[in-house]
């Protein structure tokens, strides 16, 4: 795998909000690859960081937000410091973005498929005819059903699912080498959700796109990805292939939110939820920042900052317990 | 949309007749009486009073010079003047009739372009110097009131540069100072919403969309933020055009412009009630069909606003 030059490389990013009184680090020293091609799968709770750094890489950070320090490389460009209009024109070219409201993601006034012909005048130049055509073709493409009539259709003429392919569509347009899929399929029902993650899988499989899939839900990353990253607290704290991290977790975070799943096998009493809640940036805690939710922290964790170190087979974790409980569950099973 | 149409022009009926009962109860609610007024010097010849107040139908019930009132417009009889001795109401209207709606409309016409445009930098400039400047010149626009305006506007461009006229009717250049008078305030406040609504359409999904596909910022604005704020501007234009019409009155009696609103005025002193009901019924058929066509726009701008669709 290390073979292969990376497509998406973030290093040692940190992004900062300046608000009145503070500047707060949203983000520190996160790292990490995507693949030409390969899904990966960044998980974490609400405030953990996933969007900011996917709108990071996507230049789309807000007006209070900069990237501070670190390096977001991309199919050989560096994305830091890049001019507006260059970022622009990568936009929604060589990278796309879907997002997880597609009842608000699309423009009310305009018909579907001109948002999605759109994209191919900006990019391609492409004339109103030759954009709509090929709109009506991607509709067709992502199983939207009587494409050629639907295009002319209006967002609020179609449902959610519906929608979230015309958002797909849009994205797929150009062709893109990445597609950041931040929470594609948390607005849509079970059913709907599996057709959108297949549809998604199935273009990555014809397209060769790579996808970094941004969900709190550990079941869409179970069913997509590849390798797994972890973000607790604006830090990366794990980062291993699916494998390794569903079946034997590093870092206590993980294992917690393995366990919250919901099981409909093993019915317990309660939902096993993680106790206390993601802190925010206005105070992060001393040491390693998952101490105070931490069921196994002892003092050197409230004290001595943690970070991201390799494990035993090109995995990585930020407790510095990890090896020790890897270890033991080797021995275990 | 045909439908719709018939439908709102029948549910004009009760609104005139409304604003028929509420005029005519108004001015019997008004003291004094125009037959006095009349008379003046003569007061006191009894039978001139008698002979009076038979030709104006006033001797009769008031339910009876209701229906009679009523019964006159719907055949385009507007009764006759109380001031202009028995000259009838349509002839004192007809030659200002256009004036006011005229005024109202190319500052309607010039306010909310100019609104859009000085609200969208505004807010896509936010917090900047450029943003901080517009803000100061439309809290000045609306806090001036408009006949301290006139006289500045008046002062410089007419006494000092003698660009313009003083005041009058009839030519381009007379119309300048009372328009740009009713400009001011209504641009300034278009600005005021329109900088409000396109914040919050910047911060809408689909413009984050927009921006996500790589077009480029004027696109983005143009294209997808201000065609949605149109609709909730587009809903104050009623509003607008109320203050507009209303400012028409002031504007008309500082230049001495012969419309229908320094008419009012006058008529309203000179408590000649058929030139006042026959005016407020004008203005109400305008301001009505206005706000007609104002919901007929909605439709044609936001393809979820289908009217009269039941179905959708």
């Amino acid at each position: 795998m290390s073979v292969r030059e990376p497509l998406l490389q973030v290093d040692g990013l940190t992004v900062e909000f300046a608000t009145l009184r503070h500047r707060l680090k949203v983000l520190e020293d996160v790292s990490l690859t995507v693949h030409p091609g390969e899904i990966v799968g960044l998980v974490g709770e609400s405030g953990s960081g996933k969007s900011v750094t996917a709108m990071s890489v996507m230049g789309l950070l807000p007006d209070i937000a900069g990237v501070a320090s670190g390096s977001i490389g991309f199919d050989g460009t560096e994305l830091t410091g890049l001019s507006r209009k260059a970022m622009r024109e990568m936009r929604g070219r060589d990278m796309a973005m879907i997002f997880q409201e597609p009842m608000t993601s699309l423009n009310p006034v305009h018909t579907v498929s001109f948002q999605i012909g759109e994209v191919l005048v900006e990019h391609f130049g492409a004339s109103p005819a030759q954009a709509h055509a090929k709109a009506v073709e991607l509709m067709a493409a992502v199983g939207i059903p009587d494409a050629a009539r639907r295009a002319l259709d209006y967002p609020h003429q179609l449902s959610g699912g519906m929608r979230q392919r015309v958002m797909i569509a849009m994205a797929m347009a150009c062709q893109p080498k990445l597609l950041l899929a931040d929470e594609p399929t948390t607005a849509l029902d079970v059913t709907i959700q599996a057709q959108i993650l297949d549809l998604m899988r199935s273009l990555r499989d014809q397209f060769n796109m790579a996808i970094l899939m941004i969900t709190h839900d550990l079941g869409v990353i179970a069913q997509m990805a590849e390798r797994v990253v972890v973000m607790y607290a604006g830090q990366v704290v794990e980062e291993g292939t699916a494998a390794q991290i569903f079946d034997r977790p590093a870092h206590p975070y993980t294992r917690l939110l393995i366990r919250s799943i919901p099981s409909a096998r093993h019915k317990s009493a309660r939902l096993d939820a993680i106790p206390g809640s993601t802190p925010s940036a206005h105070a992060f805690p001393q040491g390693c920042r998952f101490h105070p939710r931490c069921p196994e922290a002892v003092d050197r964790c409230r004290t001595e900052t943690q970070a991201l170190h390799g494990l035993p087979e090109g995995r990585s974790s930020r407790c510095w317990r990890s090896l020790e409980a890897l270890q033991d569950t080797v021995a275990a099973s | 949309m045909l439908r719709y149409g018939v439908g709102r022009l029948l549910g004009l009926i009760p609104v005139l007749l409304a604003a028929v009962i509420l005029t005519f109860l108004a001015n019997q609610a008004v003291p004094g009486d125009p037959i006095t007024g009349l008379l003046s010097d003569q007061s006191g010849d009894a039978a001139l009073e008698a002979r009076l107040r038979a030709a104006y139908g006033l001797d009769r019930p008031l339910w009876q010079q209701f229906v009679d009132y009523i019964l006159g417009v719907l055949q385009g009889d507007f009764g006759l003047s109380f001031r202009f001795a028995q000259m009838p109401v349509i002839d004192i209207i007809g030659e200002g009739l256009l004036i006011s709606p005229v005024l109202a409309l190319s500052a309607l016409a010039i306010a909310f372009p100019l609104g859009m445009l000085l609200g969208t930098i505004a807010a896509i400039r936010q917090n900047s110097w450029v943003d901080t400047s517009i803000i100061l010149v439309l809290v000045a626009g609306i806090s001036v009131p408009n006949f301290a305006l006139a006289s500045f506007l008046v002062y410089i461009f007419a006494f000092q540069l003698d660009w313009v006229p003083v005041a009058g009717w009839g030519s381009f250049s007379q119309a300048v100072i009372p328009i740009t008078l009713l400009v001011v305030p209504t641009s300034a406040y278009i600005a005021r919403l329109n900088r409000t609504y396109m914040l919050e359409v910047l911060r809408t999904d689909y413009i984050r969309t927009a921006r996500a596909k790589g077009l480029r910022e004027k696109i983005v604005i143009w294209r997808h933020a201000v065609r949605n704020t149109l609709v909730p501007l587009l809903t104050t234009v009623g509003i607008i055009l109320g203050g507009l019409l209303s400012g028409t009155f002031v504007v008309e009696t500082i230049f001495n412009i012969p419309g229908l609103g320094s008419l009012a005025i006058q008529a309203i002193f000179a408590r000649d009630y058929p030139v006042t009901m026959a005016i407020v019924l004008l203005f109400t058929v305008f301001y009505a069909g206005i706000n007609l066509i104002v919901d007929l726009l909605y439709s044609a701008i936001d393809p979820r606003i289908r009217l009269g669709d039941r179905t959708a």
